[in-house]
């Protein structure tokens, strides 16, 4: 599984742009990992939210993951829609990326499904996993 | 959106964040799309001073006072959460709570005692602040209606904790109340310059909360934002620096301090609202070079010029050059043409590569009644434009 994320703004204003892939992780990480994602129910979140111009200071996520076999999905977040389900995961790529297994990248891949990327397994071919 | 926008919802926010959290994913979507608006239309009903009952606000219409609640999220993301401290009660021993009530008043402090602003709408609206929010949150922000603060590294071992909670800093907290402030003031929209401008009123004010309670000079103060906020795992000082923006850290995993503090520098980026968090370097900049010319307590002057412009000679949308232009101009208003404040406002913009707008001449004004400014209650600028009418 390979995991994309982009966390900009916040208090600091320091951007992080990292992936992380299951396949380099210890095992135990690379299981806490996809237990989150399945916890997240991340497959099926919708893609985007409007991030309220309104709050200061909030963090802004972009996530893409690729299952590697039928999901690959991308999702937008302000700190203010995150629901609780979802916290864990954001938070254990956090840590990730501030770790060794954090891989620098260029920009997250745009998902599947174009500008919406809530697509149906069933209904949208498989794309293969991205190179890296 | 701005949240100036007109417009009526009838969904409760808590409503929205409920439907988010347990909903159906169209659910979800319909009550994300709201949120935002419901956040707006909260500001509005908040701002209107006859749209809050007096008594739930704890004030009458003639004494506004300070009033603080302070929650607690107990490590989830309801807000505002769970009341656990209110105004006049002693503290609970709970480190962020008691320094989200000790800010919060230190910061209403500032504004009423040396700008005789009354809390953030100018009207005394209740600070509401709410503390242990999430797990690991790194962070802390305004949500248009209120503060709100994380705890930090506290989830992850202490050899690998980077953050600690960020009530820690006062200066922190006067940063988040001050977006308040600026919200119902100026109403800088949170994009590009004038998104900078809304960072830097934060910072600049935020930092002289911390001043004025420590009782500094100019000179002797850090001028950083968050000193107390990295742990010893960092190599780093602070968040940010006025002093010397680009240099606060320099650090293995959090990378180097990006802030310019010149316009050569200025970094052209769609993240972060085009870099609200970077670019802020260079107006922080400007006015620690003023505060530093005019000398004394950075409040006094230099704070009394930028709060005056802060109030009323800005647009949402204004840029660096518009906020040089009016603070130049704000200087001779209040201290004269070719004063020394004026020709410190001067230095410090050009000192970040903008040259400020010449001003139209004003003659300086009458000494104002020696016993209301020994009080420390001066009148405001606007305070004597509306007697005058
Ligand atoms: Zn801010």
């Amino acid at each position: 599984m390979e995991i994309y994320f982009k966390r900009t703004g916040g208090f600091m204003g320091r951007s992080i742009m990292r992936m992380v892939d299951t396949a380099v992780l210890p095992h135990e990480k690379a299981t806490a990992l996809r237990t989150l994602v399945t916890q997240a129910d991340f497959f099926e979140l919708p893609s985007e939210t409007a991030v309220s111009s309104s709050i200061a200071d909030q963090f802004e996520y972009t996530v893409l993951i690729d299952d590697g076999k039928t999901h690959r999905h991308r999702i937008k977040r302000g700190d203010s829609t995150i629901p609780s389900t979802l916290w864990p995961l954001m938070r254990e790529l956090t840590t990730l990326t501030h770790s060794e297994y954090g891989r620098a990248i260029d920009d997250i891949p745009i998902g599947d499904g174009g500008g919406d990327d809530n697509f149906s397994p069933a209904a949208v071919p498989h794309r293969p996993p991205l190179q890296p | 959106m701005s949240h100036r926008d007109p417009f009526f919802c009838i969904v409760p926010s808590y409503m929205l964040e409920n439907i988010m959290e347990n909903g159906t994913s169209e659910q979800r979507q319909y009550a994300m799309n709201n949120l935002a608006h419901s956040v707006a239309v909260r500001e509005r009903r908040a701002a209107r001073p006859t749209a809050v009952p007096a008594t739930a606000v704890g004030r009458t219409a003639s004494m506004p006072s300070k009033n603080r609640i302070i929650y607690s999220a107990a490590e989830q993301n309801i807000l505002p959460g769970q009341q656990v401290r209110s105004e006049g009660e002693p503290p609970t021993g709970d480190l962020s709570v008691d320094e989200a009530y000790a800010g919060a008043g230190a910061t209403y402090d500032l504004f009423e005692q040396v700008y005789d602003h009354i809390s953030v709408d100018g009207h005394g609206l209740r600070l509401d602040s709410t503390v242990h929010y999430r797990v690991g949150y790194d962070n802390a922000f305004w949500n248009g209606r209120q503060m709100v603060y994380g705890d930090g590294d506290e989830d992850l071992p202490e050899g690998q904790r980077l953050f600690n909670r960020f009530t820690v800093a006062l200066d922190i907290i006067g940063h988040e109340l001050v977006h308040g402030v600026t919200q119902f003031s100026a109403g800088l929209v949170y994009e590009g310059q004038a998104g900078a401008l809304n960072e830097a009123f934060s910072d600049i004010f935020g930092s002289l909360v911390k001043q004025w309670k420590l009782g500094q000079t100019a000179v002797e103060a850090d001028w950083l934002i968050g000193a107390e906020l990295l742990t010893k795992n960092v190599n780093g000082e602070a968040l940010r620096s006025l002093k010397a923006p680009g240099t606060a850290y320099d650090d293995r995993v959090l990378g180097k301090d990006p802030q310019p503090a010149h316009m050569d520098q200025y970094i052209v980026t769609t993240d972060d609202h085009g870099g609200v968090h970077v670019n802020s370097g260079i107006p922080n900049h400007a006015f620690y070079v003023a505060a530093i010319k005019m000398g004394g307590s950075a409040w006094e002057k230099a704070g009394r010029i930028w709060y005056t412009v802060l109030q009323s000679k800005l647009g949402t949308r204004a840029t660096f050059q518009d906020a040089a232009d009016a603070t130049h101009q704000a200087a001779a208003d209040l201290y004269g043409t070719n004063s020394l404040e004026q020709e410190a406002v001067y230095n410090g913009w050009t000192a970040v590569g903008i040259t400020p707008a010449p001003t139209i001449p004003v003659t300086p004004p009458p000494p104002l009644p020696s016993e209301n400014t020994a009080m420390g209650c001066r009148p405001t600028l606007k305070s004597l434009l509306f007697l005058l009418r």
